[in-house]
């Protein structure tokens, strides 16, 4: 995994990539939201301690004033940031105010000992979800010192204890060094630790999108490529059809001629029925019926269906099994058809003379790996994703269904597809499929 | 008459034929290639199973002769046309 907090962009630059340049504006303005947040939080928690007993009268005006210099300088801040161009000073601009006066309103109640310390974490995980990494640590090393200067301060008496409690006996911690400088310091630690959790299960989350929009992306391009191939498709015997018709409503088209046009007609909507059927096929795969097949039995098949293709095309096929059956849980038909595109595809891609190798062979103890080999011009790094992908192809005709629908039936049948390099040169497609015991 | 399809061969040469012009039908660019010779003109596809027609069109050009090519195709660009005509195309 990418770590996203050390990809994430500097403050006020764009990110690399349209998407990401996006993503970090989006970001930065959440970061502010979130002082709004801790803001409105100051504003309701006031009163509500108050019912409960907590703070002096005067503590709780300072406290009002507090929350409502917060709320409207973040709502300001995030105004001018959309406006501005020097997003980066804003941003850290909107930090270190949110940072001060939150320690402002720890002071006012009861400094070190004060119960919205934690409220620094709303701050940590803002700052680390919504800005980055390194801003989140600079704003708790800023939150720490700043904590630690009050403590200390309050601690020789330059800054005088507001206690928390109108009522009750101050516990009185702030008089005491190990607690003053403890405090900050493990403030410091929690936000830290809630800055690096919250910000790798958001870079996590960001992945994930960014993954999402892609596949999206994918699946329009793979309907483009399907529109060209299906309009490639169709158009081809459309135009034979029409030509046929056309001549077949002249009076001067010899007999023979004449049976010609009606058996071309016949044989281009044929082409025609069977590249919907290809695609019916495909957009709802059959269920497969599984039973125990032996995987050579399975290679013999299709050596049998492919010898008369091969023969006049000079490409030599070699099938080796291995010893012993391979049997494994699969629907025959569908294995014979995945095997089958494997092995015409490799005929088409090696020239005359060339040669293609059906192999099975044991991998580890419970699995069985089905290959088909070529020395044809292999497939290149950039293209062995793509080539699996519905409607893409690479020859010149093709429906760009013959790999996907491999894909498809190996997948279904909880195996693997790889291709890859064969030693020597061309290209590898190999099966994994489980072996049964 | 240099078509991979067919049935749209078949068709392209009837009507050839029903025209009095003796249609000679071929699949492929090496099909083509073995068959120049007994051509006056020669009508291609772009697209081929082994190549293409701006291919087929080269190896006239380079052969010296001087035998008109015509590119057929059912999905014609600019690009491919310009290019067409640059190598010397009769038509597109």
């Amino acid at each position: 995994m990418v770590d996203t907090r050390q990809r994430a962009a500097p403050v006020g630059q764009a990110g690399p990539g349209e998407v990401a340049g996006f993503m970090t504006r989006e970001r930065f303005i959440w970061g502010l939201r979130y002082g709004e947040v801790t803001a409105v939080g100051i504003g309701v928690l006031y009163p509500l301690m108050r019912l409960l007993g907590f703070f002096s009268i005067r503590t709780g005006l300072a406290f009002l004033v507090l929350g409502a210099v917060l709320l409207p300088a973040n709502l300001v801040g995030r105004r001018l940031y959309r406006r501005s161009t020097h997003v980066g000073g804003i941003v850290l601009l909107g930090i270190v105010l949110n940072v001060f006066l939150l320690i402002v309103a720890i002071h006012w109640t009861s400094g070190v000992q004060s119960p919205f310390l934690p409220l620094f974490a709303i701050l940590a995980v803002g700052s680390s979800v919504h800005v980055d990494f390194k801003t989140s640590v600079l704003m708790s090393v800023l939150a720490g010192l700043l904590l630690l200067a009050m403590g200390l301060l309050e601690y020789e008496g330059a800054l005088p204890h507001v206690p928390l409690f109108s009522h009750r006996e101050d516990p009185g911690l702030y008089l005491q060094l190990p607690y003053v400088v403890f405090i900050p310091v493990s403030l410091l630690a929690f936000m830290l630790l809630v800055s690096y959790g919250s910000g790798s299960l958001a870079g996590k989350i960001r992945e994930r999108e960014i993954e999402l929009r892609m596949q999206e992306k994918e699946r329009w391009a793979a309907l483009g490529h399907f529109s060209a191939v299906v309009a490639h498709e169709i158009k081809n015997p459309l135009g034979a059809i029409r030509g046929a018709a056309g001549l077949l409503g002249r009076d001067d088209l010899s007999a023979p001629d004449r049976t010609r046009m009606s058996d071309t007609i016949r044989g281009e909507v044929d082409r025609l029925d069977r590249l919907v059927v290809d695609y019916l096929r495909f957009a709802r795969p059959r269920e497969p019926n599984l039973r125990e097949v032996d995987l050579g039995e399975i290679v013999r098949r299709v050596e049998n269906q492919v010898r008369m293709e091969f023969a006049p095309s000079g490409v030599k096929l070699d099938c080796e099994t291995g010893g012993r059956p391979h049997r494994v849980r699969a629907d025959a038909d569908q294995l014979f058809e995945a095997l089958l595109n494997l092995v015409q595809n490799a005929r088409q891609a090696v020239a005359v003379g060339g040669r293609v190798w059906i192999k099975v062979m044991p991998v580890g103890p419970s699995a069985v790996a089905l290959e088909v080999n070529d020395n044809g011009p292999g497939v290149s790094i950039e293209l062995r994703r793509k080539i699996l992908e519905p409607f893409f192809t690479t020859k010149a005709k093709g429906s760009g269904l013959g790999l996907s629908v491999v894909k498809q039936i190996v997948d279904v049948h909880g195996g693997t597809l790889d291709v890859g390099e064969r030693e020597g040169g061309g290209a590898a497609f190999k099966i994994v499929l489980p072996e049964e015991a | 008459m240099v078509e991979d399809e067919t049935g749209l061969r078949d068709v392209l040469c009837v009507l050839l034929r029903s025209r009095k012009y003796e249609a000679i039908p071929t699949g492929s660019v090496s099909e083509a290639l073995g068959k120049l010779e007994a051509a006056d003109v020669i009508l291609t596809d772009l697209k081929l199973g082994d190549g293409d027609g701006l291919g087929v069109l080269k190896a006239v050009r380079e052969k010296g002769g001087g035998v008109p090519v015509i590119v057929l195709t059912a999905f014609g660009t600019v690009e491919s046309a310009v290019e067409a005509v640059r190598e010397g195309a009769y038509d597109y």
